[in-house]
């Protein structure tokens, strides 16, 4: 052996070693993300669970083990939520809004920039642009709804008073533009282009103080728009926000691909003839 | 918000029947993922829904491995055991299965 051939060799051992680290880790991640999918009290044993058999693999199959585990969340989701459905009608309308988000990005992505140029321009260069409302999802977990901030974060509002907004942001704001970052929850998972309307942790509460069958619309994922939002626009009294409640669990009973499109594209005949 | 059936009877598949089989050849002993992995050569997008039903329905029991991690120098496994009412089912299954085959 030449002094050549030890320095690949030794070149050559160590790029694998950094290679099974890279991959192990990526691994790791692959796990904690899938068990943080399940209910937050099963998140905790399955995360732990997982962890140990990945470790126990052989490091040739740990990466296989990782990302199959992303199919069993969704698989073990399903059957503590749908039961009534099948698994392939959930796995389409995931898919369908996994296409539909990537394609609404790259096509509304000018329009995102431009919003977020003309906000830094109104605001300045550090102001942030990125609003992360908290709300309840799927199964009661809590995610970041992400929108543009069109109201000021730097005007002190007195107690009661409704945020301003002004100037670029009005724009934004009438343009919907404010609102495509949601698509990132949806791309995310934390969200569906179709499912009932993600309320705050309080309102939810508060609604589900009223309501005892509140907690079933957590069996899907909250929508950017759903049956309640097109029957039932407003819900400013007890009796209308039941009458959304009904809505959202006609919604879920009836689960499938085609509710879903059909509630799609009636909000599109709304948004586009009535300008709602 | 409702978690789906418990104590009914789970939905029976060709593959959670091959975990039902490595659990009633031997009934007292108990199954970590990576015994079962090697047995049935699921998956682990497969194997780990199987699981979640199965104990859903109480055909399955799981516990922490009782040792002392730090003593080990590894974490606690999961094991996974049938409960007589899973080995009551899945025996009765499993023979109905082999005399529909005889037949």
């Amino acid at each position: 052996m030449n002094l050549l051939d030890f320095a690949l060799g030794i070149a050559a051992a160590f790029l694998a070693e950094e290679l099974f680290g890279w991959v192990d880790r990526l691994g790791q991640w692959l796990v904690c993300r899938a068990a943080r999918k399940l209910p937050e009290e099963q998140a905790r044993r399955y995360e732990q669970e997982w962890r140990q058999e990945f470790s126990s693999l052989p490091k040739f199959s740990r990466l296989v083990f990782a990302v199959d585990l992303q199919r069993a969340a969704f698989v073990m989701n399903h059957q503590m939520t749908l039961p009534h459905v099948s698994i392939f009608i959930a796995a389409l309308v995931r898919l369908i809004d996994i296409v539909g988000a990537v394609l609404l990005i790259l096509v509304t992505f000018p329009m995102l920039a431009l919003g977020v140029i003309g906000l830094k321009t109104q605001r300045g260069v550090r102001s942030p642009v990125i609003e992360r409302l908290e709300r309840v999802g799927y199964m009661g977990r809590r995610f970041s709804l992400l929108k543009l901030m069109v109201s000021d974060p730097s005007v002190s509002l007195r107690s009661g008073e409704r945020p301003r907004i002004r100037g670029l942001a009005w724009l934004v704001y009438l343009a919907r533009i404010d609102e495509l970052p949601t698509t990132l929850n949806v791309l995310r998972g934390d969200m569906s282009f179709v499912g009932p309307r993600p309320e705050s942790p309080e309102f939810a509460r508060l609604l589900a103080e009223h309501f005892p069958e509140y907690s079933e619309r957590q069996r899907v994922r909250p929508g950017i728009t759903g049956l309640a939002q097109v029957r039932q626009p407003y819900a400013g009294t007890l009796a209308l926000a039941r009458r959304k409640l009904e809505y959202d669990l006609e919604f879920v009973t009836s689960f499938g691909v085609w509710r879903y499109v059909s509630i799609f594209l009636e909000t599109v005949w709304i948004v586009l003839v009535h300008r709602r | 918000m409702g978690r789906g059936k418990t104590d009914g009877e789970p939905r029976i598949t060709h593959q959670s029947l091959k975990v039902l089989s490595a659990f009633v050849s031997d009934p007292y002993r108990e199954l970590a993922g990576a015994d079962l992995f090697r047995v049935t050569k699921l998956a682990s997008g497969t194997l780990y829904p199987i699981l979640a039903r199965l104990e859903q329905a109480r055909w399955l029991r799981s516990k922490w491995e009782n040792i002392d991690s730090a003593d080990a120098g590894r974490p606690q496994r999961r094991y996974y055991r049938i409960t007589p009412t899973g080995l009551a089912r899945a025996s009765a299954l499993l023979a109905e299965i082999s005399r529909g085959l005889r037949a």
